[in-house]
């Protein structure tokens, strides 16, 4: 872990979220964008219940139990 | 059931605005401390009166169809009802609350001063803030009636009540009776101010023409005013004995009142948002929250006021939530407003684009510059950094373009995997997916360029897609059940990715 992005720690790394959103921003905005009109018909057809408020920050949040497999592996490592 | 239905379906803003006006009147100015306020009979008594008060002045302005002008004199005759008719502090020199005002400007068995001061305070502070308070968290409500013909009947026979019998309970326990001939007048002037608000014009604060301040400008003044007003009637008193002193304070008073008023009235209110609105309502209050905690220690009070500290606090967090809710819906207009006028593709001219962005919000134009100070620090870092820093500022920029494209051929993307034959799950984890193998392709690309070293999962980028994958796969996977939950803006996508992308460094 060396130069100068490494030597920031945790809360110096919140400053430069912009950088964290511009690389995750292909992952994100591939499938999205090339779904665009499914999605919204999905919504406005079949009538799917959109969350708000509080709600919709924990179901935004969901994505991250994706994180479950390698916190996981380690445990396991760590075992 | 019916009516109960009908009474809890009318009464949700009629509701908050019966509790809040006493609370505001009474708990938040220190009339009534907290132990005071809070004691049942007392509550009781308060919330009746001034709940009531606010809510019949509130519907008699909205089925009359009038404005702010109606609504102050509906204030002024409250304040006459409460202060002259029931408790009678207009001519009772020994009232609690009245000091020194119960011979400074006393005549006729009147005390003058105490009376205007009182009257103007019930009209602005009892009745007219907090219904704009009201008014501004149910903005949809606005215009309409709030109580049914029935609950605005059993309204005003609780408000005649409590009046009646408030007047009884306080003569007897002072054993106070105001002079006839003088509270019969002052009955008069409380119907002929109702009569005045009848026939008030309702575009009394709409017709000034001078361009519209800031909202901190309007809070200003109403702030200085509430000082002024302070200093008027609460200080000068003190210091003023010569002869026509009282005559003097009652013309310096309603020269503030008018003169805040007149000067208010010269500007466009047409044009104004909720922010104006709020900003003057904030400006009333501020003074009553920053004197809050100085009242719980003030060695010189004859109640308890234990508690001040903790109202003035709630009051300040409330008036904050206010504020932002406020702020954020007219931000969200303005949205929806430049996002009709100004749409932004990299088709538009250059003079479109400057446009698009001037007219963001203030936290967009934040964030604005904080992406682009975050975008010059990772050029800085790829001309001047070490091979790690090289490798993620060319990552990011790659990354980011990356993005950019896939944006502009948005069109000719989703038309294409139209086609495909797949359930739409399966088309957005495969393309989630190819989006991670790409992102983590460049990432092990620049490292091995620039030889730096643990920024990929692996040196071998076989390994290093076999070690990332199930996390994007199911980071996709859970995004498109996200997705059909809420619909996204492409900012807040991004956004998104940041906080996961952020999320994962930091685990």
């Amino acid at each position: 872990m060396k130069g100068k992005l490494f030597s920031l720690d945790s809360l110096l790394l919140l400053l430069v979220f912009p950088l964290f959103m511009i690389v995750y921003s292909p992952i994100l905005l591939f499938p999205n964008l090339a779904l665009r009109h499914e999605i919204t018909t999905r919504h406005v057809k079949s009538q799917l219940i959109t969350v708000s408020g509080f709600k919709g920050f924990f179901y935004a949040m969901l994505p991250l139990l994706g994180l479950i497999p390698y916190f996981l592996t380690f445990v396991f490592l760590m075992d | 059931m019916g009516l109960i239905r009908r009474l809890q379906l009318s009464f949700s803003p009629a509701l908050v605005l019966f509790f809040l006006s006493p609370m505001i009147a009474e708990l938040l100015s220190g009339s009534s401390p907290p132990v005071e306020f809070f004691n049942p009979l007392s509550f009781i008594m308060l919330i009746s009166l001034y709940g009531s008060g606010a809510i019949i002045m509130r519907e008699l302005k909205i089925r009359w169809k009038k404005g702010i002008g109606s609504l102050l004199l509906l204030g002024a005759a409250y304040g006459i009802i409460e202060e002259g008719l029931m408790v009678a502090s207009f001519f009772n020199p020994n009232w609690p609350d009245v000091g020194i005002l119960g011979v400074f400007g006393r005549w006729l068995d009147v005390n003058w001063v105490w009376a205007l001061e009182l009257t103007v305070y019930h009209a602005v502070v009892s009745i007219v803030v907090p219904i704009f308070l009201v008014e501004l968290a149910y903005p949809e409500l606005r215009s309409k009636s709030w109580v049914s013909n029935k609950a605005l009947k059993f309204l005003i026979s609780l408000f005649v009540g409590v009046v009646c019998m408030g007047f009884i309970l306080v003569s007897v326990s002072f054993d106070y009776w105001p002079p006839l001939l003088q509270y019969v007048l002052m009955f008069l002037l409380a119907v002929l101010l109702i009569y005045l608000a009848y026939k008030f014009p309702a575009n009394w604060a709409r017709v000034g023409s001078k361009p519209l301040r800031s909202p901190l400008f309007f809070g200003l003044i109403s702030l200085l005013s509430m000082v002024a007003g302070a200093i008027i009637f609460g200080i000068l008193p003190y210091f003023m004995h010569f002869q026509f002193s009282p005559v003097i304070v009652i013309f310096l008073g309603l020269l503030l009142i008018f003169g805040v008023l007149g000067f208010i009235r010269r500007y466009n209110w047409r044009e104004a948002t909720d922010l104006h609105k709020f900003a003057l309502v904030a400006g009333i209050l501020l003074p009553f929250i920053a004197i809050a905690p100085l009242q719980e220690f003030d060695p010189n009070r004859t109640d308890n006021p234990v508690g001040m500290s903790f109202v003035g606090l709630i009051s300040l967090v409330l008036l904050i939530l206010l504020g932002w809710k406020v702020k954020k819906r007219i931000n969200s207009d303005m949205r929806s407003q430049y996002k009709t006028k100004f749409k932004f593709n990299l088709s538009s001219s250059v003079f479109d684009r400057v446009l698009c962005i001037l007219s963001l919000p203030r936290i967009m134009k934040v964030f604005a510059v904080w992406f682009l100070a975050i975008l010059i620090l990772t050029v800085h870092w790829i001309f001047n950094g070490g091979a790690n820093d090289r490798t993620i500022g060319f990552s990011s920029l790659i990354c980011g373009f990356s993005s950019l494209f896939i944006w502009r051929f948005r069109a000719q993307l989703e038309s294409r995997v139209n086609r495909w034959r797949w359930r739409p799950k399966t088309k957005f984890i495969f393309l989630g997916g190819i989006g991670a193998l790409w992102v983590e392709f460049v990432f092990w690309l620049f490292e091995r360029i620039f030889n730096a070293s643990s920024i990929a999962a692996s040196s071998n980028l076989l390994l290093d897609w076999l070690i990332t994958m199930p996390w994007y796969l199911m980071m996709t996977y859970l995004l498109w059940y996200v997705v059909n939950k809420y619909l996204f803006s492409i900012f807040e996508l991004l956004l998104l990715g940041g906080f996961m992308s952020f999320g994962l460094m930091v685990f």
